[in-house]
């Protein structure tokens, strides 16, 4: 037994002694459980298999393309710029149409905004971009809808033109009857009619009482 | 003459070479293990049932020895052969599949170590290796008492030694191998191995009648 020991090169070298290796091999014959085979196998089959079917392969893909078409149409969406049919605007009598019905002051006054800005002084080549750009949307200004993080210049542009309409009629004067026609009565009732001839029937009412109490003696008719 | 004397001494080396080698089959088909494991990945079933084939006993022993307790063992076996199958989508052939799976059970040991403190105290008896009295008669002969000092003498290494001479033995590891496995520069393990052998040879050669 002694005789099978290594020369002290071999040991060295990393090798081990042969003695010791063929003992160690008569001894090692310790084999993996076959449960535990069993179950590695098993482990290691499902692993392998594909985690879809073939049958449902395709979904995917398919799931992948949806969600990008619907992404694109959606951006596209929001992006366009919505194109009303409610207003045009003709550069030759510099006068803007409002096809929706009159519904008050602000058609008016909007109205007259847009005249001013399209009117005959306006230069060219300003009143050919409002052109290009026309039809205009006037429903979404009047109604004061949400502001679309999408609009255009244009938009806004159209939106602030409508605001500073809307602070002028808060500030329109509560008598529009000069001093010269107040100094007589029979002046100042003909501003009366003429307010409310207008329309502007409260002020009318206004200014009647005032004049009832400036001049007590007149009989209103 | 001499010439001759000295052919024959390599022949014979390395006839002893391959005689070792043949213990460790994984030794000469390094290429095809990474093969077969690359086989796997792409979903070959079957060549992972090749590689398991080649390696689980010897894996098996080698934690068998180094936890000296069948049950652990079997768990860090478990353990090893799975972490080996999730791992085989980002495998990739850079060194011997020996050496990576030998890395993934030294690894996997201590955590195993780490979650078992009483590690050292469970080892205190191995079943199997205790003499059945029905084989007394045989256990009087003298190489079944070296073979009983010899894994008495492994139990007793300690445990940097028995891990080097486990891969050397069962992995059929070099030198450079073991280190990359432990993480030890490569003339420590040669160290290690060394100590152990020459403890497990004294443990061999000891007298008959001598506990």
């Amino acid at each position: 037994m002694t005789t099978e020991r290594n020369t002290p090169e071999s040991v060295a070298s990393g090798d081990s002694d042969a003695l010791v290796t063929r003992t160690y091999r008569e001894v090692a014959d310790q084999c993996a459980p076959e449960h535990l085979n069993r179950a590695i196998l098993e482990e290691a089959t499902n692993a392998a298999r594909p985690r879809y079917s073939r049958l449902i392969a395709w979904t995917r893909p398919m799931a992948w393309a949806a969600t990008a078409i619907l992404s694109v149409a959606l951006v596209l969406e929001l992006s366009k710029v919505p194109t009303p049919e409610l207003g045009t605007f003709e550069r030759d009598s510099g006068k803007f149409e409002v096809a929706s019905p009159k519904t008050g002051l602000a058609d008016d006054a909007t109205t007259e905004l847009l005249e001013e800005s399209g009117s005959p002084a306006m230069p060219p080549g300003r009143a050919s971009n409002a052109d290009a750009e026309a039809p205009i949307q006037i429903e979404s200004m009047k109604s004061g809808a949400k502001q679309s993080p999408f609009e255009s210049g244009l938009e806004k542009r159209q939106r602030s033109g409508l605001q500073k309409v809307r602070v002028e009629e808060q500030n329109l004067p509560a008598a529009s009857c000069s001093e010269e026609m107040t100094a007589a009565p029979a002046t100042w009732l003909e501003c009366i009619e003429d307010l409310e001839t207008a329309g502007r029937a409260e002020e009318a009412n206004q200014q009647r009482r005032q004049l009832q109490i400036s001049f007590p003696d007149f009989e209103l008719p | 003459m001499v010439a001759n004397v000295q052919i024959m001494t390599a022949v014979d080396l390395a006839l002893s070479r391959r005689t070792e080698l043949a213990y460790a089959p994984t030794m000469d088909k390094v290429p095809e293990d990474s093969a077969l494991m690359l086989r796997y990945r792409d979903g070959d079933v079957a060549a992972f049932e090749l590689l398991y084939q080649r390696h689980n006993d010897a894996l098996y022993r080698y934690l068998f020895r180094r936890c000296q307790h069948r049950d652990a063992a079997e768990d860090i076996f478990q353990e090893v052969w799975g972490k080996i199958i999730k791992a085989r989508e980002n495998y990739r052939p850079t060194a011997k599949f020996t050496t990576f799976l030998y890395r993934v059970a030294h690894n996997c040991f201590i955590d195993h170590v780490r979650r078992n403190k009483r590690h050292t105290q469970i080892a205190d008896v191995d079943p199997d290796n205790q003499p059945d009295p029905a084989d007394l008669p045989e256990m009087q002969t003298e190489r079944s008492l070296a073979r009983h000092r010899l894994i008495e003498a492994l139990r007793q290494l300690p445990d940097e030694q028995r891990d080097v001479f486990l891969l050397r033995e069962e992995a059929g590891l070099s030198l450079d191998q073991i280190a990359a496995v432990t993480g030890a520069n490569r003339e420590t393990t040669k160290s290690r191995l060394r100590y152990a052998t020459n403890k497990l040879r004294t443990a061999i050669d000891e007298p008959v009648g001598t506990p």
